[in-house]
């Protein structure tokens, strides 16, 4: 039976990290939550630039 | 966003609303971690009543008046988009009502306690909103004591009770 490696020490400082964001000033959070908006601009930039580069298909 | 609040409390003070409370997904990043949200989802008391969203023109005569900008479902108050929902049924109104008052920045400011947050997501009830209340409930962000009455009060204990599995971590 194949061997996989356990990840659950993983998984709980994720849950750890999880509740230290919770725990975090709401004014903090709020901070964040702009940052996250940028990346998310900045991703969905990225993923146009790369759909731009795909290279088009012939049509016969 | 201290700005937007400061704009909201004088709303408050002129009259234009009774009373407010942040609710949606910046209510619940106040208990939660943060997570990618648009906008900021304010319920409004009212004085006026009436079945069509007429209620809350005049908040949007208010705003529009003082140069903010409606674009779409949202007015953007310095830079934030807000949707203003005006209390709908008797569990939002006591959401309101309900709200803790908390400091943003020193900005006085009102929040929808986490059994309402909670109880008006399940009544909503779409895959994101299962999603957040099993974020409250594994955070142990909610009194289920507190919660349980207000499923209760507000004739949500059913549905609760059918999506439950849901939520369990």
């Amino acid at each position: 039976m194949k061997k996989y490696p356990d990840i659950s020490e993983i998984i709980k400082k994720k849950a750890r990290h999880r509740r230290s964001l919770a725990a975090l000033p709401f004014e903090k959070k709020i901070e964040m939550v702009f940052n996250l908006r940028e990346r998310r601009k900045f991703i969905k930039s990225g993923r146009a630039v790369s759909n731009s580069q795909k290279p088009k298909t012939k049509s016969t | 966003m201290k700005e937007t609040l400061k704009v909201m409390n004088r709303m408050v003070k002129d009259g234009v609303i009774e009373e407010y409370a942040i609710g949606g997904a910046v209510g619940a990043i106040y208990y939660l971690e943060p997570f990618d949200t648009a906008d900021l989802d304010v319920f409004v008391q009212v004085s006026s009543t009436g079945s069509d969203l007429g209620v809350i023109a005049p908040i949007y005569d208010y705003l529009i008046g003082r140069g903010y900008e409606a674009r779409g479902e949202f007015i953007y108050i310095e830079e934030i988009p807000v949707q203003f929902l005006p209390v709908f049924n008797s569990l939002t109104e006591e959401a309101v009502k309900n709200a803790q008052t908390i400091k943003y920045s020193r900005v006085t400011t009102r929040i929808m306690r986490p059994e309402h947050l909670v109880a008006i997501m399940l009544d909503t009830g779409r895959p994101r909103d299962y999603l957040r209340i099993s974020m409250f409930l594994e955070e142990g962000a909610v009194n289920m004591r507190a919660l349980n009455a207000v499923l209760k009060r507000h004739g949500l204990m059913k549905k609760w009770k059918d999506n439950e599995y849901r939520f369990k971590p």
